[in-house]
């Protein structure tokens, strides 16, 4: 057996061959691994260890009649095979230059999706989940009316000042509130940005590339709702302030 | 030339023993399969020769765990519950010659004359069909020395000829005797810029389509991003396969270390199941595995549950190349291998809900759910992997997957337009509307990700 790195225009594979290959089941191999067909092929093999070339096509090469063994694989146990496509028409040429990043076309339109039996929009339909479920969806409606009623009165105003964060399922945080509007994202309603003393956060002011805020250290930023926030009054603040301070002094003691 | 794939039954947990089985196909899977019986053989102190290790009274693991991947002849000889197919012999004829010729019954190894020449319709129509009964037949008879089979395991690839056309149709096969078991995958899904054949987005659309519906949970593992941490993580400068799949068994080791040592918490892999796929049709868990070192970084890093934990979250340690921040979870398993308590690993997943976008899909509400197992890793002699203490293995289902989906039908696309070498399947009696209605079936996927990830409700980015 020998081991054969395999490269072209389109591909990069190893195979392990037998050593007693003719010609043309050797070029058979390889267009069903590169596509390059038979009558267009040229060929380079080179030995791995040494980089060595030992057969091209390119050069005549020493064969007469392509049934004849392919005597280059014999003796060796690595070798890379480099194959080229003469044909600058061939498919295998045409894929290989094609542009990547070609829009894809729609294969299945909205309505032949929503006639698919199994299918996770039938599911989530079912079971009411995500705004099949109305309930959930008018509860988070009037919330959203909600936080923004609560933005607009009372946090556009008090941009700058201190405020405790608290989100669901986390510890409350102390941050001061930096930015309340939309987001640069595909979530509905008014949000606020917030910065805090240490590195509690997701992000560094910056969304999606955008800018709302700072920007401030990294992991120093988060976006939250509204309803997370809330100011601390001005006694509050100062405690908060000092109990910030104490905790770096005693960081400078360790 | 073409796939591998091996089954594997690994089973043996619960009150009944259930046992699952490894089956390889293809030259791919055939390969990983040697990787990780070599790789598992070394963890529960199994020789080369199917013997114990000098000084063992038993193998390591426990009793039951062990006997999930290992069958006791009774002649003190441990053989692997495990069957490698290929449509070609040298593979298959290596493992017959090679350092673990004794470990397999020659039953086990299973291959035809000729090759898939990497032809999804030959590896599932013509020449596979020629070979399948035979598979089946000794599968059969395989499932039947477990005392409760658990499920399938399947590593192929799905690129390649036998891997893609003959791994589909033996586990749609499966799937109708064996309906109620497990059928796990994993599955070397093609690079986004190497491709291992030039058609290899046929073959991967085509059986991604057949098996969609028979297989619960693939895995999958997309070689380029292998490849890149073999070269930056351990230092390789120009990977082999010999290299990619050792560090694919180590994954596959992983997650199936629960099942194989007794004594685990969470151990459960239905209980997984049922957590990271919460519809059938999205079952493709992104893994991510960690810590990836070089035996030379090894000493210079602590390792902490906390820092491996973080680690998963980085884009450099995913098993395919796709981008998690964008996406939004389904579920989350962390296993967790070696010195690791509870404490640490709640503590670490807390951080790492503060600090990292993990965007949940609300409506689907899971949180982490995790498992460990109590024995550490271990790494064969030759391979660039350090011996660590610990480490970690992330399940995790998020739509940023559907990125590779994306991609590869995009490649098909292009091909498929032009006609691409349709003729070579046409030609083994393949109808040409099976590449429409898998190529449908495909973009119906990419709308159930979208869906899937439609109408979230976030707290805080």
């Amino acid at each position: 057996m020998v081991r054969v790195v395999i490269e072209s225009e389109l591909v990069r594979t190893e195979k392990e061959l037998p050593n007693s290959l003719k010609l043309r089941q050797f070029k058979d191999r390889l267009y069903h691994v590169t596509g390059v067909e038979p009558e267009d092929m040229e060929i380079v093999v080179k030995r791995q260890y040494d980089n060595k070339e030992i057969y091209s096509t390119k050069k005549g090469g020493a064969y007469s009649n392509e049934d004849e063994d392919a005597n280059f694989l014999k003796g060796e146990e690595e070798l890379i095979v480099v194959v080229t496509d003469s044909n600058a028409q061939s498919i295998s040429n045409q894929l290989a230059t094609q542009a990547e990043g070609i829009p894809s076309m729609e294969v299945i339109s909205e309505e032949d999706y929503l006639r698919r039996d199994q299918s996770v929009l039938r599911w989530k339909m079912a079971h009411g989940y995500g705004r099949f479920n109305a309930a959930q969806q008018s509860q988070r409606a009037a919330l959203a009316k909600q936080d923004e009623a609560y933005a607009r009165e009372q946090l556009t105003a008090a941009i700058g000042r201190h405020c405790r964060v608290t989100v669901d399922g986390s510890a409350p945080r102390e941050a001061i509130l930096r930015y309340v509007g939309p987001l640069p994202l595909d979530v509905m309603g008014t949000w606020c940005g917030v910065e805090f003393p240490e590195a509690a956060g997701k992000n560094d002011g910056r969304i999606n590339g955008v800018t709302l805020f700072g920007p401030v250290a990294p992991g120093h930023g988060s976006f939250v709702r509204p309803r997370a926030v809330e100011i601390l009054s001005e006694d509050e603040e100062s405690a908060e302030v000092e109990d910030v301070h104490d905790d770096v002094e005693s960081d400078d003691e360790i | 030339m073409g796939s591998d794939f091996c089954v594997f039954f690994f089973g043996g947990l619960l009150e009944l023993l259930l046992f699952f089985f490894f089956t390889t196909v293809g030259q791919a899977g055939c390969q990983i399969g040697n990787a990780c019986w070599e790789l598992y053989s070394l963890e529960h102190g199994i020789k080369e020769d199917g013997h114990l290790e000098d000084g063992l009274s038993k193998p390591k693991g426990g009793e039951e765990g062990f006997s999930t991947f290992f069958h006791e002849t009774g002649y003190g000889k441990f053989v692997p519950r495990a069957i490698y197919v290929d449509l070609e012999p040298n593979v298959i004829d290596e493992v017959r010659t090679g350092r673990f010729k004794e470990l397999f019954h020659p039953e086990q190894l299973i291959n035809g004359k000729e090759d898939a020449a990497n032809n999804y319709a030959r590896g599932h129509y013509t020449v596979g069909r020629e070979i399948v009964d035979e598979v089946e037949e000794r599968i059969r008879k395989m499932a039947d020395q477990c005392d409760g089979l658990q499920g399938f395991l399947f590593t192929h690839s799905l690129g390649g000829g036998t891997g893609s056309g003959l791994g589909s149709l033996l586990l749609e096969n499966l799937s109708y005797e064996y309906g109620k078991k497990s059928k796990l995958e994993f599955a070397v899904y093609p690079a986004p810029q190497l491709s291992t054949s030039v058609v290899e987005p046929y073959n991967t659309v085509l059986t991604t389509h057949t098996t969609l519906e028979h297989a619960d949970c693939t895995f999958m593992v997309d070689n380029e991003a292998i490849y890149d941490i073999c070269k930056r993580n351990l230092g390789i400068s120009r990977p082999s396969f010999s290299n990619l799949n050792g560090l694919i068994a180590q994954v596959i080791s992983s997650v199936t270390a629960s099942l194989r040592f007794d004594g685990s918490l969470n151990v459960d892999l239905n209980e997984f199941q049922t957590n990271l796929v919460p519809y059938p049709r999205i079952h493709f868990p992104l893994v991510s595995y960690a810590p990836i070192l070089s035996k030379k970084r090894a000493t210079h890093e602590s390792n902490s549950v906390s820092e491996i934990t973080n680690a998963c979250f980085e884009p450099g340690n995913q098993m395919v190349k796709c981008d998690p921040t964008k996406g939004k979870y389904m579920a989350n398993c962390l296993l967790y291998r070696g010195d690791v308590v509870t404490r640490d690993v709640q503590r670490a997943v807390e951080q790492v809900k503060n600090k990292k976008t993990v965007q949940m899909v609300d409506w689907c509400p899971t949180g982490f759910k995790i498992g460990i197992c109590y024995e550490p890793p271990s790494v064969i002699p030759s391979s660039e992997l350090a011996n660590v203490d610990r480490a970690v293995c992330m399940l995790s289902n998020t739509t940023a997957i559907a990125d590779a989906w994306k991609r590869i039908d995009q490649k098909f696309d292009l091909m498929y337009a032009k006609r691409a070498f349709v003729h070579w399947y046409v030609g083994e009696g393949m109808e040409e509307g099976e590449f429409t209605e898998a190529r449908e079936d495909l973009a119906a996927l990419e709308r159930d990700y979208i869906e899937v990830g439609a109408d979230s409700y976030a707290e805080e980015f």
